[in-house]
């Protein structure tokens, strides 16, 4: 019980006080690439922290807008309490790895009610591309985690870390971890796969009439997202080494999470903004390799 | 028995009541709403006996035909009594919503309303308490008809007509393939019971296999068809918007569910366990992995928000057929996998009841304040109407598989059933994965039609027509009310209908060798954890992950309020530029056209009237209005096209034809008597 707790609030710090930082690391590593100099680590926070305090702009009456933030940050915190950081997920007894990445899919609702109450049409554009993007890649990420799923035979998320951890390498799962990676780069909203919020073309899409505190939840919500799938990419496809000892673990999960962010991030710097069909005829592509890994699995391999 | 005489008590007063009073709408309304009230209040009685009692039966028959071995018996049981439930429920809350909704067909006779709606209520208790396939067959065709006249209500409409005369035909074709089954069946032991006819059809299993698999892929396409199971349930996007709307929430939330009922009690009770129920397991869960993809990726390009509706019933009718296939194919090898998939489909079956009747109320209150079913020329109506927006967002968040609510519950159930189902035959994890896929197109469409009905702010038009703040009333308001609390509560507190589901499946063929309940989904009242041959495969406790969820969502909200930040109100940035609201709005067809352009060639025919953009092989292939129903009806017509040269309007010609057929009967008899 304690320790479930514990845990909980490891995980709640990582994704709340921790999460800004990646993304700091992140900006420095796009300013070098793009031969910059780029903002100190601690930028991120100075900006969310900014941002809480600008004045509130409502520029529709209707109260889901207010809401709509508070259920994506809200939500990603409730994923992160059944993401696996390090150790087993604190709350896994309560919900299996449908009910995290249905905890995933409501954050991203909350962006697209925000996006759409408003009326704006770029707003309203922005969720239709949130919501296609989400679909696509939604199916993805739990294909892929289900290859884990099949050799598990378990939708338990500890337990699926554990089999992989103790069965060693194997083939379906290195074949399934690849779209794992690529759906990453979607649901955290980086380049090559912004383009629901797109700045250049339908300036910030969703969050176009986000007054700060809003704004910041929404950035906030995204940050922690990088570090909960990263996490969550670790822990099932890579989840060595483990030592059982939950400190050390976890500060060997922090250096691995920062090194698949810092993957996110190249890919991030170099790449220009895909248009949406483009995306879709992507990720349909994706579907074939995830496919195979589910064959690959039923197999046995 | 008693309970019987005040069923056909109450509703021979009520509809002659209604007759007497035809002239006064209120009145009529009244007692309409009153006589579905007390048949609820009664068939609840009943359901709760059973649930708490056992099983009851009438001691014999009320009557029989005993020429044809039928009998009038009447037996309820645990899975009667759950559709019972589900039956006075849903007719309930969409009575009372008929009684201001019907102010909208002024013009239209209320007595013919009631009438129907009374009959169509008996039709359906009828379908789910009788054990003899020829009065079940009688009860069968009251419901249809009854719907029929339901559904073309508005019968100055030709577009009303045409969908009702399609709904008639597809129904009736299904209805007479089931006939044909159950009359072989009855040459066989010379008896129209259910039980008997179970032994008929074991006895069938070696002597003539072939016929029984004709037999039954009859009975599939008949109860499919009632159901709007793809490729036979071309019929329920036309009808459910045709009909009023809360005659819509009845269909969809009920109606086709008597489609379901009979494939369960069919291929779970009366069909012995055998490898028929694996070949027709598989077939039924192929089925519903089409019908999910097909009526949803169709309803995603629906502006119509009834036809919306109409086609997430074909796809949410998927679902329930993959969970049953799903159950039917593992009933011998894997009962504890066969039972959650099962418990999954049915308890889907009721979810959609809640929700998809909520949603059909929601789009008919909109309806009712503006006057349109077109999503496009809707916006901002949140301000209108507040509640009927919360409602539906909850409605929409259930019907999505968005946790807590319960239609994650049961798709969760279905999604590890068909994936580790898959473990033995792969196909199944192909099912699920479009099982998955769909949920997430699902509140793509949901979303689409809330944002755009509800989103932004009204146009002038609808705003000068619209005073703000003044909702639909209270009467209407209420069963919204209800059944969005009770997708919220079931979605907590899912053991209530698992528990009365549970011993309804404990009496199929398979019986006690399933696992007990508690040996399934554990014994934690906080939520459900499903075990498979002993381990958990998986867990959800609602009522703590709600309590996170306000935990969490309390944090956020305390961070946003750090800073203090002070309100203003704004307009609505559109570039410094001043619009109106109607000149930079999104319409709803434009929602999410790069996705639909990938689908395209895969979804349901559009209506005549619509122009179809890129014509496509598969889409005439799938056009079964052009491939099957016009040339059928086409058919018809010519051949009496080509009798009417027989009446030629002279008396003398006429009593020829007399003559003549006396003769033929005359030699006939004789023939057959020496």
């Amino acid at each position: 019980m304690v320790k479930t707790l514990l845990v909980a609030l490891v995980n709640l710090l990582l994704v709340i006080l921790v999460a800004p930082f990646f993304e700091g690391f992140l900006r420095k590593l796009r300013a070098i690439v793009q031969s910059r100099k780029g903002p100190p680590i601690k930028q991120p926070f100075w900006d969310l922290l900014k941002l809480l305090g600008k004045e509130n702009l409502q520029a529709s009456q209707n109260p889901l807008f207010s809401l709509a933030p508070i259920i994506t940050f809200g939500s990603v915190l409730v994923a992160a309490l059944f993401t696996p950081m390090g150790t087993a997920p604190p709350f896994g007894f309560a919900g299996d790895l449908i009910v995290l990445v249905y905890f995933l899919t409501l954050a991203s609702v909350g962006v697209m009610l925000g996006g759409s109450v408003t009326g704006s049409p770029y707003g309203v554009i922005g969720m239709g591309r949130e919501m296609m993007l989400t679909l696509m890649v939604e199916i993805i990420v739990l294909a892929s985690l289900i290859v884990g799923v099949i050799h598990a035979k378990s939708f338990d998320l500890g337990r699926i870390s554990a089999w992989y951890r103790e069965a060693g390498p194997n083939l379906s799962m290195m074949v399934a971890a690849i779209p794992f990676f690529l759906s990453i780069q979607v649901l955290v909203g980086k380049i090559p796969f912004d383009i629901p919020e797109a700045d250049q073309e339908i300036m910030g899409g969703p969050f176009m009439e986000a007054p700060g505190s809003k704004l910041a939840l929404y950035k906030w919500s995204y940050f922690a997202k990088q570090v909960i799938l990263a996490s969550l990419f670790l822990e099932v496809f890579i989840p060595w080494p483990k030592t059982g000892f939950i400190p050390l673990d976890l500060m060997t999960h922090l250096v691995k999470v920062f090194m698949v962010l810092l993957l996110v991030g190249l890919i991030d710097a170099v790449n220009p903004r895909l248009r949406v069909d483009q995306a879709i005829s992507y990720f349909v592509g994706i579907w074939v390799v995830v496919t195979l890994a589910i064959a690959f699995a039923l197999i046995g391999v | 028995m008693p309970i019987l005489n005040a069923l056909i008590l109450t509703v021979l007063s009520g509809i002659i009541l209604i007759a007497l009073f035809a002239r006064s709408r209120r009145i009529c309304g009244l007692i309409g709403v009153t006589t579905v009230g007390v048949i609820t209040g009664i068939i609840f009685y009943v359901a709760y006996r059973v649930l708490t009692l056992g099983p009851q039966t009438l001691p014999e028959p009320l009557f029989s035909i005993t020429s044809l071995g039928a009998d009038f018996s009447v037996s309820v049981d645990y899975l009667s009594a759950f559709f019972l439930l589900l039956i006075g429920g849903i007719s309930f809350l969409a009575t009372l919503y008929s009684y201001r909704y019907m102010e909208h067909y002024a013009t239209q006779s209320l007595a013919r309303f009631y009438h129907c709606l009374i009959f169509f209520v008996v039709g359906m208790i009828g379908v789910v308490c009788l054990t003899d396939w020829f009065f079940f067959f009688v009860s069968w065709e009251f419901m249809t008809l009854s719907s029929y006249f339901l559904v073309t209500y508005e019968k100055e409409d030709p577009v009303n007509l045409r969908a009702g005369l399609k709904y008639f035909i597809m129904t009736h074709i299904g209805t007479a393939a089931m006939f044909i089954g159950a009359i072989i069946l009855q040459v066989e032991v010379g008896s129209f019971s259910f039980s008997r006819l179970g032994e008929a059809m074991g006895g069938m299993m070696d002597t003539s296999p072939v016929k029984l698999y004709i037999i039954l892929a009859l009975f599939l396409l008949g109860f499919g068809t009632k159901a709007g199971m793809f490729p036979v349930g071309t019929w329920l996007p036309d009808a459910h918007p045709a009909a009023p709307s809360g005659v819509s929430a009845m269909l969809s939330g009920v109606m086709i569910k008597m489609g379901i009922y009979g494939i369960v009690r069919f291929f779970f009770f009366l069909l012995p366990l055998s490898t028929y129920s694996w070949v027709f397991g598989i077939v039924i869960g192929a089925l519903g992995a089409v019908s999910i993809f097909m009526g949803t990726i169709s309803a995603l390009l629906q502006h119509d928000s009834k036809r919306l509706l109409a086609f997430h019933s074909i796809g949410q009718i998927g679902y329930i057929l993959l969970g049953i296939g799903t159950g039917l194919v593992f009933l011998k090898t894997n009962p504890s996998l066969s039972i959650i998939a099962t418990l999954g489909g049915i308890f889907h079956l009721f979810n959609h009841a809640l929700f998809k009747g909520l949603l059909f109320l929601n789009a008919g209150s909109i309806l009712y304040k503006t006057g349109t079913r077109d999503l496009n020329n809707l916006g901002g109506l949140y301000f209108a109407m507040p509640l009927t927006a919360w409602t539906t967002l909850m409605a929409s968040f259930s019907i999505a598989g968005i946790p807590p609510f319960n239609g994650f519950i049961s798709k969760w159930l279905i999604y590890q059933a068909t994936i580790l189902g898959g473990v033995q035959i792969p196909v199944f994890i192909l099912f699920g994965m479009v099982a998955v896929f769909i949920s997430s197109v699902t509140l793509a469409s949901l979303l689409k039609f809330f944002s755009s009905a509800f989103g932004g702010e009204m146009d002038k038009t609808l705003a000068k027509s619209l005073p703000p703040g003044v909702d639909v009333p209270f009467s209407m308001q209420l069963p919204q009310i209800i059944l969005a609390l009770s997708c919220l509560l079931f979605g907590l507190f899912p053991w209530i209908p698992i528990k009365m589901i549970y011993p309804s499946l404990i009496g199929s063929v398979y019986g006690t060798g399933f696992p007990t309940l508690t040996d399934t989904f554990g014994n934690s009242i906080l939520g459900l954890t499903p075990h498979l041959a002993g381990t958990i495969i998986g867990a959800w406790l609602p009522i703590l992950g709600l309590f996170l969820l306000t935990g969490c969502f309390l944090l956020a909200y305390w961070i946003s309020r750090i800073g203090k930040p002070v309100k203003r109100a704004v307009p609505l940035w559109t570039c410094g530029e001043i619009y109106e609201t109607e000149e930079v709005r999104l319409r709803a067809e434009n929602y999410y056209v790069p996705l639909v352009s990938h689908f395209e060639g895969l979804v349901y025919p559009e209506p005549p009237s619509a122009k179809i953009k890129r014509p496509h092989k598969i889409y005439k292939g799938l056009d079964l209005d052009e491939v099957l129903y016009y040339p059928s009806v086409d058919l018809v017509l010519r051949f009496f096209q080509k009798f009417r040269h027989t009446h030629v309007g002279t008396p003398q010609v006429y009593l020829l034809y007399q003559m003549v057929g006396i003769l033929i009967l005359v030699v006939a008899i004789l023939i057959w008597l020496f």
